[in-house]
């Protein structure tokens, strides 16, 4: 039995490595997406499937940090496919730098995308969810925000920030049998895509992070990987589409307000 | 005298929290500079040990998230002090009451940068001495609501206090190898302190009683002791038993 | 038939979550061994590829030792274990006797282990295993009219699931909870506090909730989630 038959997804950042595997997912449960990015480019990975499933799969062009768009976003889902059960939350900025060297505007981009933008994007789903009394909504967060990583200030403070964004929420909007979680995953390969620059992102001008396990920014014990299972230092797709699943399912109906680690193990949180 | 000589600086936002900090290490021999929102004139009248009034210099400011206004301060201040032992954040602030949905975006956006940009800021421009003579401790206070479900609590809120877990977090990460430790102090309700209602109300301990700026001052100060260069990354769940993890 | 050709053994004492997870493994194709120790539980329970195994008592560690490894014998491969074994509080809290402390420890975190021991030498033979445990939300966080013990019990088998995880991971087997509040059973007690859930219409959890949560966490795409505690509780405690 399929887990998402006739529901209705809106995948903010749909263009994402993330959005377009679990696309493949959401297909194969039986769902209707709605793709939404902030560039045409990013639903270029979507192809094949917008090909096989040319009724159910639709894109949209819309910014998150910008409420009307957000709201344009929503009522086009409404319109082509009739209603909204799930909102999956897929926009990122990592933004750069550490606590003393980071530029201001790359600080509030990070606010605005990685908190903000979810507000947003909620805010807006909320009267059809609202109407038939049922929403899933998935924030996706991470590890940034969660454990002793070395990533950027701007990441670990916005990701920090959804996640208790994300538990705010769920409190709200319980009343009207909507749940809300975040989940926290440490790296994906990604290999899979062509790297998009992120809008707004300072070009890198040092090497890229060293592979997990092998140091980095934090002196000589701090980690940036080290799952317990061997031989796979980060997640596959897959492995993150089959969470996302759960969460947008009925079989999540009595979870709401909650973080799913997923990581190999790299944190546990007790 | 646990802090003598300690040069201490502690960004308030002119409650009981940031008030008894200051005064407590001020009688350990510490010598801080404390900064707090407007005015001035409430806070020397808190500060009545006559001893602890020598250690301790106020300074006023409009706005902690603001860059330059930062920027200028800390210039003043470190051209006073020398260099930075101890950085102590206690910002707070309420997002207007209200349905979720209909807190202004403006009101969203004051109440984040109040608590979480302005705190960033202050470090941004405080922590670099920390960092050259490679030893120093960094204590920010945040809030329950950050750290799991209060109820009642507004999202801007909950967003800002849970962003400071990541300041907190990321702190201790990246500069562990400058010995600087990052720790946190998350409160439930305080007494002395313009909270909201939400946490007033809905945060209760089982001791019958609100914490005292006291009572977090001297986990601020357990924090910031040189003996406690092993702590880092950690928050202290200072909320006298609501929440326990 | 997302569990077809896998083994799954369910361990069920105390509550009607055990029973609800060997069915949802039933009805996804799986083989299922059912261990339980209260008869009326399993009595209208038949299916061909159900086993069912009496306990005479969870306490009992070279019981669940021998059966344990009678049934790795038995079906060969082991994919699938879940453990469901919980008793109720004591209203008694810190002047619970010796007794009743022992009896407490024994059943929740003793039992838990020792049905997951054997089995869990044959996962990691086989190099590959999922491991699920139903722990309450007292050993998460602090709960009105919870007795220590209780408390004890279940935040054990917290340190149960981070251990395996951390330790057997290079043997592909991960090990997760879930954590629960009070239960439509009346399993699963959290103290005299408020404890329910805040979503309209879905206060309390079911069984069949917490049979999908282990659904999820045992699924063969959950290889990358271990050590993790899922907070299913409607939104009463979250972090």
């Amino acid at each position: 039995m399929q887990k998402l038959a006739n529901r209705t997804a809106v995948f903010i950042g749909g263009g994402s490595a993330v959005a377009t595997v679990a696309l493949r997912h959401f297909m194969k449960e039986g769902a209707n997406v709605l793709l939404v990015d902030v560039k045409d480019e990013y639903f270029e990975r979507s192809l094949p499937e917008r090909q096989q499933y040319p009724d159910r799969i639709k894109t949209m062009v819309a910014s998150c940090t910008v409420p009307e768009e957000m709201a344009q976003a929503m009522a086009y889902a409404k319109e082509v496919f009739g209603k909204i059960d799930i909102l999956c939350y897929y926009s990122g900025f990592h933004g750069m730098g550490n606590i003393m060297t980071v530029p201001e505007t790359q600080w509030n981009i990070a606010l605005e995308v990685n908190c903000f933008g979810f507000y947003n994007a909620v805010r807006a789903v909320y009267p059809y969810m609202k109407e038939n009394q049922y929403g899933r909504i998935m924030n996706f967060a991470s590890i940034g925000g969660r454990a002793n990583r070395g990533v950027a200030i701007t990441y670990a403070t916005s990701k920090a920030g959804t996640i208790g964004l994300t538990r705010a929420l769920a409190m709200a909007l319980a009343k009207d049998g909507i749940t809300i979680n975040s989940m926290a995953p440490a790296s994906l390969d990604t290999s899979e895509f062509e790297r998009i620059a992120e809008k707004d992102s300072v070009p890198m001008k040092r090497p890229p992070m060293p592979p997990p396990g092998a140091g980095g920014p934090g002196g000589p014990g701090a980690t940036r990987g080290g799952s317990f299972i061997p031989d796979r230092p980060i997640a596959d797709l897959n492995e993150i589409a089959h969470v996302i699943v759960f969460m947008c399912s009925d079989d999540s109906a009595f979870l709401t307000g909650d973080c799913l680690d997923i990581n190999g193990g790299q944190y546990m949180q007790p | 005298m646990r802090f003598e000589n300690k040069k201490v600086v502690i960004a308030s936002s002119g409650g009981s929290i940031g008030l008894r900090t200051a005064g407590l290490m001020a009688e350990e021999g510490a010598c801080v500079a404390l900064v707090s929102l407007p005015p001035e004139g409430k806070v020397s009248a808190q500060l009545t040990d006559e001893v602890a009034c020598e250690n301790i210099v106020s300074y006023t400011v409009s706005d902690f998230a603001s860059e330059e206004e930062m920027e200028a301060l800390s210039k003043k201040i470190l051209e006073k002090i020398g260099t930075v032992d101890v950085i102590v954040t206690a910002l707070i602030d309420k997002a207007p009451e209200g349905e979720w949905n209909e807190i202004s975006d403006e009101d969203a956006h004051k109440t984040v940068r109040n608590i979480l940009t302005g705190a960033e800021t202050v470090l941004k421009f405080f922590l670099p001495p920390m960092i050259e003579k490679e030893s120093g401790h960094v204590v920010i206070v945040t809030s329950v609501a950050g750290r799991t479900n209060v109820p009642g609590t507004p999202w801007p809120e909950a967003l800002a206090y849970a962003g400071l877990g990541g300041v907190i977090r990321n702190g201790a990460t990246v500069f562990g190898k400058n010995s600087v430790t990052f720790n946190g102090v998350a409160v439930g309700p305080v007494e002395g302190m313009d909270q909201p209602a939400y946490i007033t109300e809905n945060v209760s301990g089982i001791w019958g009683r609100k914490a005292t700026g006291d009572d977090v001052a001297n986990a601020v100060m357990y924090l910031s002791d040189d003996l406690s260069c092993w702590n880092t990354g950690e928050i202290v769940d200072l909320n006298g038993g609501f929440f326990a993890l | 038939m997302r569990f077809e050709d896998r083994t799954v053994c369910v361990a069920a004492s105390g509550s009607d979550a055990g029973i609800a997870c060997a069915l949802n493994y039933l009805a996804e194709g799986a083989k299922v061994v059912l261990y339980y120790d209260e008869p009326e539980r399993v009595a209208s329970l038949e299916n061909d590829r159900l086993k069912l195994v009496r306990i005479q008592d969870f306490k009992d560690a070279a019981e669940l030792i021998s059966t344990g490894e009678e049934i790795a014998r038995e079906y060969e491969k082991i994919d699938v274990c879940v453990a469901a074994i919980t008793r109720p509080d004591s209203d008694k809290g810190i002047d619970m006797s010796e007794e009743e402390y022992q009896e407490m420890l024994k059943t929740i975190s003793s039992g838990t282990l020792f049905f997951i021991q054997p089995l869990l030498k044959n996962m990691m033979d086989h190099d590959y295993g999922r491991v699920a445990i139903v722990m309450s939300l007292a050993g998460r966080i602090n709960l009105p009219g919870v007795s220590p013990a209780y408390a004890a019990a279940n935040a054990s088998l917290g340190g149960i699931v981070r251990n395996i995880g951390s330790t057997a991971g290079v043997h592909f087997v991960t090990a997760n909870a879930v954590a629960v509040g009070p239960l439509s059973d009346g399993s699963y007690q959290a103290g005299t506090g408020d404890v329910q859930g805040i979503i309209k219409g879905h206060e309390v959890g079911t069984p069949e909730d917490v049979a999908k949560a282990c659904e999820y966490l045992t699924s063969e795409l959950a290889s990358w989630t271990t050590g993790e505690i899922l907070d299913l509780n409607g939104g009463r405690f979250m972090i």
